[in-house]
């Protein structure tokens, strides 16, 4: 039996003290013992995303980062002000957000992801940010988007008359002048996803002449120019779509964010695209600074198709989902993995589309056993009945599956190649439904004994925990892995492991209680009840919602979201209640802004 | 127009057949200008990076002239001649400490994307951005190239401020980037070259009063994307004005489709990325190019069954010390067979009276020594190519102890002529005595 704790402690506590050069085993590990001594663990909750490696967007400057727990979860410093709201960092739309954009700008969809910069970074690399944020423009980029600006160009203006309401190409003289104003007045706000200011008017305005003069262009080809300019432009290729209106706000200063900033940032994360008819038509109503009208707008988003979109990216990227078909695995002992890759992460989908489509329910997404799968899926999770390759219905055994957590899909991602992997799927349930932290491995790490030494792997990996070098995280996370030793390395259901019956149970200690359970099912059924599994998954949907991590100015409003999660069950009442929270409507200014021309 | 005579001027036939476009294509080359200011010699750095460290017992020759090549170093012995070891171990070595993070609580892995800058993440810029930087003023625009073969890895190129050079991880992407992307036909020139002209002289417009307004943080972000920018219409500027000559050839644009992150298809990834680095330095498109081999953390679960490796991951086989010697020594000596790949790429290529690889160095590094200690200290270091007579080659020199690697990066950019007094932070000074031909 082993124990867990939640992560609480401060992140400063888990940074090494400056350690000599790593050349001596012993050296490394007496430090190590000491961290250890002194703490839970090596591995402790810290606000994500910050990292000796990589210093992301957003994180805030200068503040120091404490423990956001969410409801219940900790930090236990100073109370959350209500008022405060995040930093909001500068993203470049994704590929994904630009091919969906230009679907419903334009239409288009002839585009792939590869002809634009490769833009998603996996932040996972950097501690406990589980989800894909685009990069900057790097040097070759600026080919690309040329690229694919012309090809749009040049595409709309094979098809004007469809985008712009007035005969293309019309007279010359008046006519030219009112269809050249209708489109920079009606079409371009779309592509800039907000009002023009007189400034940006009269810049493509001049552009226009240019075309028309110095490259005698048409019409129609001088439209097809703005665009190509356009599509190019900071307006379009990025997520600050700033209200001309605001006044310079000074450094440090909580501003609330104008309706199309709002909008914009309502529509990116709830559909990953631009804003439709009816958001922009509240945004120019100005209503949307009211959180009733943006409660309103939210609830009419989730029930549009589009919503999905944003569910499946959602999930997809927090569960590593596309690596799936890449993971490595034995061909000698799995060879049946690569039919069940695509099967497994389409199941996922399907149960995810299922939840959020009908109860939005969150034990459901944990525990639920109502899932899909073909007929070499339900054959792997011991179903009969199945057949045929599409995904159908299925009711798994609860004694073996229970949500997400048991599915094929996150253990044969999270399991090794050729068995189980309890520190790896440890991990990945500390860092995505815990919160919690993990430092890089210490600079010596002695390899458990291989499978020929006998022993069941949580036998071996005990014996390796007893290392201090290795425990100190080990001991934190492999108590999590070993509940699912009842499934090998693609995540098929057995009892006995190396010629020995498995051992799945253990207790954890959750929201300050500890609990036993024997296997899998009963421990995501704790997770699932857990305060502090809620709270994490709020603060998931913030990191994604954002695209940065959380600050202690968000607190008040991730305790407002996960209070509505906690209350209702409802993961589509976490999204309202973060929508209108303060950090959603509102950002902290930083240094330097200025007021658009 | 000046027309420098060139030995190794662009076959503008070759370019076009391997474009598979009509003969009025011409892709938008210059470089004849900045040429004529270093010398006649177009000098080349690339940079190939992995991780996880070596075998050093099978890594380092003894000091003095390359004799029998130690056993990972085996494939290149065909350019044996060309190359020059820095060895580690016992009584030297060049040292990455300094730069692994603030505190030096973690060492490789951690040092990965310090390894061409020389400190910690990307405060400062790497090399290779700034040989590019001097090249630009140069009048040669687009001479940065970042690569790499696993997307969402770490990276070795960075701007000031923390800004990462992403390299491109997608074949059929950089193919287009290089050798389709800005091609025009002459009777389009003047037509097309002025539309851009103007497109982009509307886009850096609106960019830098987005620049204006945004936070100070987010500057650099819009300084990224505004030099890109410029680059773009530098080469514009200078269009039309070179001629393809001979060696300048794009490899058949191939790589559509292939799978950028299963394990499995890392050697033929990595060669269409070979493939179109040494096109492109071949063809005088880049001179500064980083390749991001992998990293990933340590490559959890890549494996290596085309090499009989198939079990367990790199990261578990470099953490198994002795008992996996046997195994890392065969992916160890994978890796330098690529090096060897591109050397031969480039090494029979003439140049005038020399190949391609005598005017380049391909710097290989690796973010550890030994990968069971995570150890910075004794870095493994190989330069392929004298940079034009720069280094001395042949040979396996020995660096004092704890040799900073700043200085190391230091003396690669006094190869390419660019004349530091340093790189990166902490360290002033250079290896230039000891690595100078």
């Amino acid at each position: 039996m082993t124990q867990l704790a939640p992560p609480t402690a401060r992140a400063a506590d888990l940074q090494h003290p400056g350690l000599a050069p790593p050349r001596r085993r012993a050296g490394i590990c007496t430090v190590l013992a000491l961290v250890a001594s002194g703490l839970v663990g090596g591995c402790v909750g810290q606000v994500g995303k910050t990292g000796p490696d990589d210093q992301p967007p957003g994180a805030v400057g200068g503040g120091g980062n404490r423990p956001v727990g969410g409801a219940g979860g900790g930090g236990g410093s100073a109370p959350a002000d209500p008022l405060a709201a995040g930093v909001r960092p500068l993203l470049l739309l994704s590929a994904r957000e630009y091919l969906n954009t230009a679907r419903d700008l334009l239409r288009d969809t002839t585009l792939t992801e590869d002809a634009l910069p490769s833009g998603d970074e996996d932040l996972q690399a950097t501690p406990s940010f589980a989800f894909k944020e685009p990069h900057n423009v790097a040097t070759q980029d600026g080919t690309l988007l040329q690229g694919a600006a012309e090809t749009l160009a040049r595409n709309a203006v094979a098809h004007l008359a469809t985008l712009l309401p007035c005969a293309t190409p019309p007279a010359a003289g008046a006519a030219e002048t009112t269809c050249l104003n209708t489109f920079l007045t009606t079409f371009m706000p779309k592509v800039y996803r907000r009002p023009l200011t007189t400034t940006e008017t009269a810049h493509l305005m001049s552009l226009y002449a240019t075309g028309r003069s110095t490259l005698a262009l048409g019409f129609n080809d001088a439209i097809g120019l703005l665009l190509e300019a356009a599509l190019q432009s900071p307006q379009f290729l990025y997520h600050w779509e700033l209200d001309p209106a605001n006044a310079v706000p000074a450094a440090g200063t909580v501003v609330k964010l104008g309706n199309y900033e709002l909008a914009n940032r309502l529509s990116y994360f709830l559909w990953g695209t631009m804003p439709d008819t009816a958001l922009f038509a509240a945004a120019a109503a100005g209503q949307l600074g009211d959180p009733a009208v943006v409660e309103t707008q939210v609830r009419r988003m989730l029930a549009d198709a589009k919503a999905s979109d944003a569910y499946l990216n959602f999930f997809t990227d927090f569960l590593d989902l596309d690596t799936l078909a890449d993971t490595p695995k034995s061909s000698a002992v799995y060879a049946m993995f690569p039919a069940l890759a695509g099967p497994m992460a389409s199941e996922i989908k399907s149960f995810v589309t299922g939840i959020m489509g009908s109860t939005g329910g969150f034990a459901d997404l944990m525990t639920g056993t109502n899932s899909y799968a073909n007929q070499a899926l339900a054959s792997f999770y011991g179903v009969s009945g199945v057949t045929g390759t599409a995904l159908k219905p299925v009711m798994l055994n609860p004694a073996q599956r229970a949500g997400i957590l048991t599915s094929g899909a996150f253990l044969a991602l999270s399991g090794d190649t050729d068995e189980s992997n309890p520190p790896r799927r440890g991990k990945a349930i500390y860092t995505k439904f815990l919160c919690g932290v993990m430092p890089p491995p210490p600079n010596n790490v002695p390899k458990p004994a291989d499978a020929s030494a006998g022993g069941t792997m949580r036998q071996r990996m005990e014996v390796h925990d007893q290392n201090p070098c290795a425990g100190s995280c080990h001991r934190i996370i492999e108590p999590l892995g070993f509940a699912f030793e009842e499934y090998g390395g693609i995540g098929e259901f057995r009892t006995v492991d190396n010629n020995a019956p498995v051992d799945s149970s253990g207790t954890i200690v959750l929201d300050g209680q500890t609990h036993p359970y024997s296997n899998a099912p009963e421990l995501v059924k704790l997770l699932a009840a857990s305060d502090s599994v809620k709270g994490c998954f709020a603060t998931q949907w913030l990191r994604y919602a954002f695209g940065r991590a959380e600050t202690p100015a968000d607190q008040a409003s991730l305790n407002a979201a996960t209070g509505a999660l906690t209350s209702t069950g409802d993961i589509r009442e976490l999204i309202v209640a973060l929508t209108r929270s303060r950090t959603f409507m509102y950002r902290t200014a930083t240094a330097m802004e200025g007021v658009l021309k | 127009m000046i027309s420098i005579p060139t030995p190794n001027r662009y076959s503008r036939r070759s370019l076009l057949k391997g474009l598979g476009l009509g003969m009025g294509v011409l892709p938008l080359l210059n470089s004849e200008r900045v040429r004529a200011q270093s010398g006649g010699v177009a000098k080349r750095l690339i940079t190939m990076v992995w991780g996880s460290g070596v075998v050093p017992a099978d890594f380092y020759a003894p000091a003095g002239p390359l004799g029998t090549l130690p056993p990972i170093l085996a494939p290149l012995d065909p350019w044996k001649s060309k190359v020059l070891q820095i060895r580690g171990r016992n009584l030297g070595g060049i040292d990455s400490k300094v730069m692994t993070d603030a505190g030096n609580r973690y060492g490789g892995h951690v040092s990965y994307p310090s390894l061409l800058t020389g400190t910690a993440t990307g405060t400062m810029p790497s090399i290779d951005t700034l040989i590019a930087a001097q090249l630009a003023t140069a009048g040669l625009p687009k001479a940065q190239l970042n690569v790499g073969c696993r997307p969402g890895s770490t990276a070795t190129s960075w701007r000031a401020g923390k800004v990462k050079n992403t390299p491109e991880t997608n074949p059929s992407r950089l193919f287009t980037t290089l050798f389709a992307g800005a091609s025009v036909t002459p009777q389009q020139t003047n037509t097309l070259l002025l539309r851009r002209m103007s497109v982009l002289d509307h886009v850096t417009s609106e960019l830098k009063n987005f620049q204006s307004v945004i936070g100070a943080e987010d500057k650099s972000k819009v300084q990224a994307h505004l030099d890109s920018v410029r680059q773009i219409e530098m080469q514009l500027s200078a269009g039309g004005t070179s001629t393809p000559g001979a060696g300048c050839s794009p490899p058949p644009n191939t790589g559509a489709g292939i799978s950028v992150t299963s394990p499995l298809t890392l050697p033929d990834h990595l060669k269409l990325m070979l493939d179109l680095v040494a096109a492109a330095v071949k063809c005088d498109m880049a001179r500064a190019v980083t390749i991001d081999i992998l990293d990933n953390g340590g490559a959890n679960n890549q494996t290596f069954p085309w090499i009989n490796v198939a079990t367990p991951g790199f990261h578990s086989i470099a953490h198994n010390g002795a008992a996996a010697f046997t195994q890392k020594t065969v992916i160890d000596t994978w890796f330098i067979s690529q090096v060897a790949y591109l050397a031969a790429a480039l090494g029979t290529n003439p140049e005038g009276a020399v190949t391609t690889l005598d005017n380049t160095s391909i710097l290989v590094l690796n973010d550890m020594s030994e990968g069971d200690f995570h150890d910075v200290q004794n870095l493994p270091v190989l330069i392929v190519g004298s940079g034009g007579g720069f280094f001395k080659t042949g040979v396996c020199v020995q660096p004092q102890a704890n040799a900073p690697h700043n200085q190391l990066l230091t003396s690669v950019c006094h190869a390419m002529g660019l004349q530091v007094a340093s790189v990166g932070d902490t360290y002033t000074g250079d290896l230039d005595s000891l690595l100078k031909a």
